[in-house]
């Protein structure tokens, strides 16, 4: 209990000191941001979802449920239990239940994950630590437990989504629904978070997409506004501010502030005062922004990223981000990247297509209620017990009336046997 | 004598296994299969957030019917309570609306549109999706060892080999 506490303190406190490093930046000399400098930003922005599959490892880590939130859940499994199959947890199934739901929100949770990003295509495949048993983890190390993908092409199949248990052999199909996605290709741009206000701020919003609502497909379609960078640049901008510091003189490293107010997801009713950092670091590949930070001042929430660990391609291997907002606890999620593949073809029908093999379980939930597709035990199982529980009794009394009736010719034999024998024997006494 | 009493034996304990035997003409209704379901699913987004949890049970097999000798299961994780749903945000499509926004209330009146300028609603560009973790997991005492196409049935249900009646008939055949 006490371990993720001074993991979550340790990740307050980083967060907090690198918050000071950057009130403490603000303090030395600034300058206005260069043309340059606003259009390198913007790119980084504007960095869309990439034809990429990723193998990476994603911890999140929060606050650990307390004993009564546990008896709690478990208290309601029981009742859901009790409604569909009408029955209580027996003691085992309780005690294995209790374990699951505390090891699940023990404060430290990890995916292991291969995903494939390709338009509007997404299979994320899964083993997520937080819901199987140590013994289950320790005897499949290589195996991805769960796929959930999102095919939304009616060209390819008319169901929008899928989602597999490999170990139960179950896959349920959906013609509406949706999951959500991790979007790991921002590793290589800004954090939605980030980008959110040098988007409003810098748009062209004549660059974006007709007579439809843009999606992050669109990003690398838009521009940015000239007249808006040269504005800001000049420091003319009725509501945004953008400065930059170099704080090692030398290096190519610059950290860019941007200040303004704009209505903000978590705040959309009213304008928010947000301030924008990121340490963009030139390298020899590619621009990478290291450090960012948004700091929304009217509502008191804060958000950290971090990249780090950088491969030959300058694409970061490490990835940590914190999420502080008043009345929550603060919630730190950190990816390790494994494999980065931006380059190797793959064939979207052989990830993305909902094709199964023959042993599996297909259902459809669009309603939420299954249709089985496909059940290949059903097949191999007719419901005829009762016929031959029918059929084996009429054997049976055929069977017991037989040997009755061979038990009582048997007897009959046999005595008649002994009759003659008898009757034989005295003859021959006789003679 | 003795041959009769133990065929007699050997038929009234057939008799007795006959409502469990004769899988092999597939009269087996066990294990129990429970079909998956997904009931609940994520609400509408208000005020930019996602209310509600969902919850996902898959299709799996417990012990449990008749047909069958023996059944071995073990708990395990078949589905996800209390998940969270995620917050599918446009930011792209909210970053132009905005901007065509701004570019609206700061440009000349006779541009406007009739109504005036029209905050754009953070609901519009909010998607509510079915998360992918952050749940809890639903034990249950499930199968284990379930074979391809119903091999584990043929294999538990293996010991009835002969019928009844061949039995009986070579229980007679004895005598």
């Amino acid at each position: 209990m006490s371990k993720p506490k001074n993991t979550q303190l340790r990740l307050f406190c980083s967060g907090l000191l690198f918050f000071l490093l950057t009130v403490e930046a603000y303090a030395a000399e600034t300058r206005p941001a260069s043309i340059a400098e606003i259009q390198a930003l913007f790119d980084l922005a504007t960095v869309g979802p990439q034809h990429l599959r990723v193998v990476a490892d994603i911890k999140t880590s929060g606050l650990p449920w307390t004993q009564e939130q546990i008896s709690q859940e478990l208290k309601d499994q029981d009742e859901m239990m009790q409604k569909g199959l009408g029955s209580k947890m027996n003691g085992t199934l309780q005690r294995d239940a209790s374990n699951a739901i505390a090891r699940s929100h023990s404060g430290l949770r990890i995916q292991h994950i291969e995903e494939w990003y390709s338009g509007s295509h997404y299979r994320l495949d899964q083993t997520d630590e937080g819901l199987y048993s140590p013994e289950y983890l320790d005897a499949n190390p290589d195996k991805y437990r769960n796929s959930y993908v999102n095919v939304d092409d009616m060209a390819m199949s008319p169901y929008r989504s899928f989602y597999v248990d490999h170990e139960l052999r179950d896959v349920q199909l959906s013609k509406i629904k949706l999951y959500g996605r991790n979007n790991l290709w921002r590793v290589l741009g800004l954090d939605e978070e980030v980008a959110l206000p040098v988007l409003i701020a810098l748009l062209d919003p004549s660059s974006g997409p007709k007579g439809r609502i843009p999606t992050d497909l669109d990003l690398s379609t838009l521009k940015m506004s000239q007249s808006n960078a040269k504005r800001i640049h000049d420091g003319a901008d009725p509501n945004w501010r953008m400065e930059a510091l170099d704080e090692i003189p030398g290096e190519k490293f610059t950290r860019l502030i941007l200040r303004g107010k704009f209505f903000t997801p978590d705040n959309p009713t009213q304008a928010s005062d947000v301030e924008v950092t990121c340490g963009i670091s030139y390298r020899s590949q590619r621009t990478v922004c290291i450090e960012a930070a948004v700091t929304n001042h009217t509502v008191h929430s804060a958000f950290v990223s971090a990249r780090g660990d950088f491969d030959g391609r300058d694409i970061p291997r490490s990835w940590k981000r914190s999420i502080f907002k008043p009345g929550f606890a603060i919630t730190n999620v950190e990816v390790v990247f494994k494999e980065f593949d931006l380059s190797t073809p793959f064939d979207d029908k052989q990830v993305f297509l909902p094709v199964f093999p023959t042993n599996y379980i297909v259902s459809d939930l669009t309603t939420g209620k299954p249709v089985v597709l496909q059940n290949p035990l059903a097949q191999v199982k007719p419901n005829a017990s009762s016929t031959s529980f029918k059929r084996g009794m009429v054997l049976c009394v055929f069977a017991l009336t037989s040997l009755i009736g061979a038990f009582a010719l048997g007897r009959l034999t046999t005595q008649r046997g002994v009759t003659s024998a008898g009757k034989s024997h005295n003859d021959k006494s006789n003679v | 004598m003795t041959k009769i009493v133990s065929s007699l034996a050997v038929l009234l304990g057939m008799c007795w296994l006959v409502p469990n035997a004769g899988a092999q003409e597939g009269s087996c209704d066990g294990p129990v299969f429970h079909a998956g379901s997904n009931p609940s699913s994520c609400g509408r987004c208000v005020f930019g957030t996602c209310p509600g949890m969902t919850y996902t049970l898959n299709s799996y097999y417990s012990c449990g019917g008749t047909g069958y000798y023996g059944c071995d299961s073990m708990n395990q994780t078949v589905g996800q309570a209390a998940m969270p749903c995620t917050v599918t945000f446009s930011s792209t499509a909210w970053a132009l609306a905005q901007a065509n926004y701004q570019a609206c209330i700061i440009g000349p009146s006779q541009n406007q549109p009739p109504g005036g300028c029209v905050a754009p609603d953070i609901c519009n560009y909010t998607t509510c999706s079915d998360g992918t973790t952050g749940g809890t997991p639903i034990v249950r005492s499930v199968v284990s060892g379930l074979g391809d196409s119903g091999c584990y049935l043929a294999m538990i249900t293996q010991p009835a080999t002969r019928s009844v009646a061949e039995l009986a008939l070579t229980a007679v055949g004895h005598l």
